[in-house]
């Protein structure tokens, strides 16, 4: 059992398919290596490494290699490399599992445990486990994403800086990480991971998609489970840093896969399962809702900027060579008010008159503006691949060469750095992302319509209501492909 | 092995009751431990409804004596398959949103009184043994008394945070 979702018995036979619970594969059970993986105490840290020494060897480069992008390896791995495979690979397939390795709270994570592997036990602010730090409660306000998703935005406006310049990006991420590491030192847990990271915040949303899912295995175990040592931590495990209860977890949105509650659990209860693509489908605040906007509207703001055929808006957006201060805030200006307020009122008229085609005030607006906004995370994904896929067919040549002159200091360390820059079957880009963006859609509106079921109970009004905001998601879809189909 | 409420006799009913009001009592405990430095109000209310559940357990330990005679701890709510009462948050996501109020507190309590009063009804009501039923009927009639006082705190909790 791994979800939560209750069977109405009156429910109409659509409604009842829709509230089904979708097929899970137990991967602990099918793969038994895989759960001795992650019990494993050094799981996290031997996974983190790896990174935490590309990431050191990235901020060198920063630091003392080429200024010049496409010839510098912190530009090439994170920004088309690392960004590619998170976005089309880790996050569909892997749900937050780059949050498994990610080495930004490394140091964070080290200050407040003192250790690296082991787990002490002892008592901070009602959890087992000994912490250091100030441990204080992270601002009520800030709970949310709303820092994660204007952060986002900020970063998204000067991705030109971040894209092209490796001073910037060593800047950045070298910031993150500090940020990181203070935060834990004053806050408890991952507060930086639930409520600063930038990528954490879309990450959280996208992971709702994903086709792994970390759950109890019965609840009803849960239920009887006296410790709850999965939040509050055991002698095996830590708390878990992302402050989350496993017996009640229905989505993927706020696990970062740290695996710590599969080795705390007192009941051996907590599996990984494969599940359906779009299982998770509940966005539960307008936060979660505007960062669903965010990603679209910026999905199409870089399709327009990088791919479209106006080269004014590519150099408005291009501040870092072109320089056109007027240009890059009018850009800047448009995407923001855009992604803040243009779209989420497009939106919510949408709401407001799919409520009305339903006949019925049985459901809310708010309920409808924040549920309908699920529509959004399948189609904004698929965007954001879609997007990512000629990146690096255009650009993947850079990769090979990079790895054999990391620095662009004119080594030859693997014999690839004259590697001849050539497109990779440039001639497949389009039809791919046409397929990307259909998936989108399909899985936009066929989601869409399982929610409408659960709100109104009523195959006609659910339908009826869901049509302004289908023909709003089909629209997007459309304007897209106008885009790369040109 | 767990075993099916259906297989206990009257006296390891009673035993069950006891000590699932004493596993509440621990998961209450648990759950002011993790919410007291985030809101003192909502960890005291836990912490008074722990104290409640160890009077019930107290109330029923009595009930057991009077009627079965000495008592012995011979069933433990981890050997039983069904959930007869068991406290638990409403969502997974409290401690990150950080949204846990004192009525969510008495909620969680309230649900789980309920849930434990439609159980020993439904069983009371299959059964076909008039001594069983005698002991169903009873624990039903206490769960319904807990959620009458839980129900009339939710009343005036909310009357105050109106005013």
């Amino acid at each position: 059992m791994a979800t939560n979702r209750v069977m109405d018995i009156t429910a109409l036979p659509a409604e009842k398919e829709a509230l089904k619970a979708p097929w899970r594969i137990d991967l602990f059970a099918a793969l038994p290596w895989l759960k001795r993986l992650v019990r494993l105490r050094s799981f996290q840290f031997l996974a983190i490494l790896p990174n935490l020494l590309l990431f050191y060897l990235f901020i060198l480069a920063g630091l003392f290699g080429s200024p010049i992008g496409n010839r510098n390896i912190i530009i090439v791995f994170v920004w088309i490399l690392w960004w590619f495979v998170l976005i089309a690979a880790l996050v569909p397939f892997g749900s937050r599992v780059w949050c498994t390795m990610c080495p930004l709270p490394f140091f964070g994570d080290w200050v407040q445990r003192r250790a690296l592997i082991k787990v002490r036990t002892g008592k901070t602010v009602g959890l087992r486990n000994q912490f250091f730090g100030l441990n204080k409660r992270w601002p009520k306000r800030l709970s949310n994403i709303w820092l994660q998703n204007f952060g986002f935005l900020f970063l998204a406006t000067f991705s030109t800086l971040l894209v092209t310049r490796p001073i910037v990006s060593v800047v950045v991420l070298g910031g993150l990480i500090v940020l990181a590491t203070v935060l834990a030192l004053v806050y408890r847990l991952r507060a930086f991971c639930n409520y600063v990271c930038p990528i954490s915040g879309f990450l959280s949303l996208f992971s709702m998609a994903a086709t792994i899912e970390l759950r109890s295995k019965d609840k009803d175990v849960c239920l009887k489970c006296r410790s709850k040592a999965c939040t509050t931590g055991s002698e095996q495990g830590w708390a878990c840093p992302w402050y989350v209860y496993m017996g009640k977890l229905d989505r993927n949105n706020y696990c970062g896969l740290c695996f710590e509650c599969v080795k705390s659990c007192p009941n051996d209860n907590i599996s990984l399962f494969l599940r359906p693509f779009c299982s998770d489908t509940r966005i539960k605040s307008y936060d979660e809702s505007w960062k669903a906007f965010i990603m679209l509207v910026l999905a199409m703001a870089y399709s327009v900027t990088l791919l479209g055929p106006w080269g004014m808006l590519k150099d408005w957006a291009n501040i870092s060579e072109v320089g056109n201060w007027t240009g890059f805030l009018i850009y800047a200006g448009v995407t923001w008010f855009v992604a803040l307020v243009g779209f989420p009122l497009l939106y919510a008229g949408s709401i407001w008159l799919g409520r009305k085609l339903s006949r019925t005030d049985a459901v809310t607006i708010k309920d409808l503006f924040i549920r309908y906004s699920y529509t959004l995370v399948p189609l904004g994904l698929l965007a954001w691949i879609a997007f990512s896929v000629p990146l690096v067919m255009v650009n993947g040549s850079y990769i090979v060469t990079v790895i054999s002159d990391p620095l662009g200091w004119g080594w030859n360390l693997f014999g690839t750095a004259e590697w001849p820059w050539k497109p990779f079957y440039p001639e497949y880009t389009t039809p791919i992302q046409i397929v990307l963006l259909l998936i989108g859609l399909y899985y936009a509106l066929k989601r869409g319509y399982e929610i409408a079921l659960t709100l109104y109970h009523d195959e006609r009004r659910a339908a009826r209501s869901l049509i302004p905001t289908g023909a709003l998601v089909v629209a997007v879809t459309l304007a897209f492909l106008r885009l790369y189909v040109g | 092995m767990t075993k099916d409420f259906a297989t206990l006799k009257p006296n390891e009913v009673v035993q069950l009751a006891i000590a699932v009001e004493e596993a509440n009592a621990r998961r209450f405990e648990t759950f002011a431990g993790i919410v007291e430095s985030y809101d003192p109000i909502v960890s005291r209310i836990f912490r008074e409804l722990a104290e409640e559940e160890r009077t019930h357990r107290e109330l029923l330990e009595r009930k057991y004596e009077e009627k079965f005679g000495q008592l012995t701890s011979d069933v433990e709510e981890s050997e039983v398959k069904e959930v007869i009462e068991a406290v638990d948050m409403a969502h997974a996501e409290h401690f990150v949103f950080d949204d846990m109020t004192p009525l969510d507190a008495l909620r969680v309590a309230l649900n789980a009184e309920k849930a434990a009063h439609q159980f020993y009804s439904q069983v009371a009501a299959t059964t076909s043994e008039p001594d069983w039923r005698q002991v169903y009927d009873e624990l039903s009639t206490f769960e319904a008394d807990h959620i009458r006082v839980l129900e009339e705190r939710i009343k005036n909790l909310a009357r105050a945070q109106r005013l």
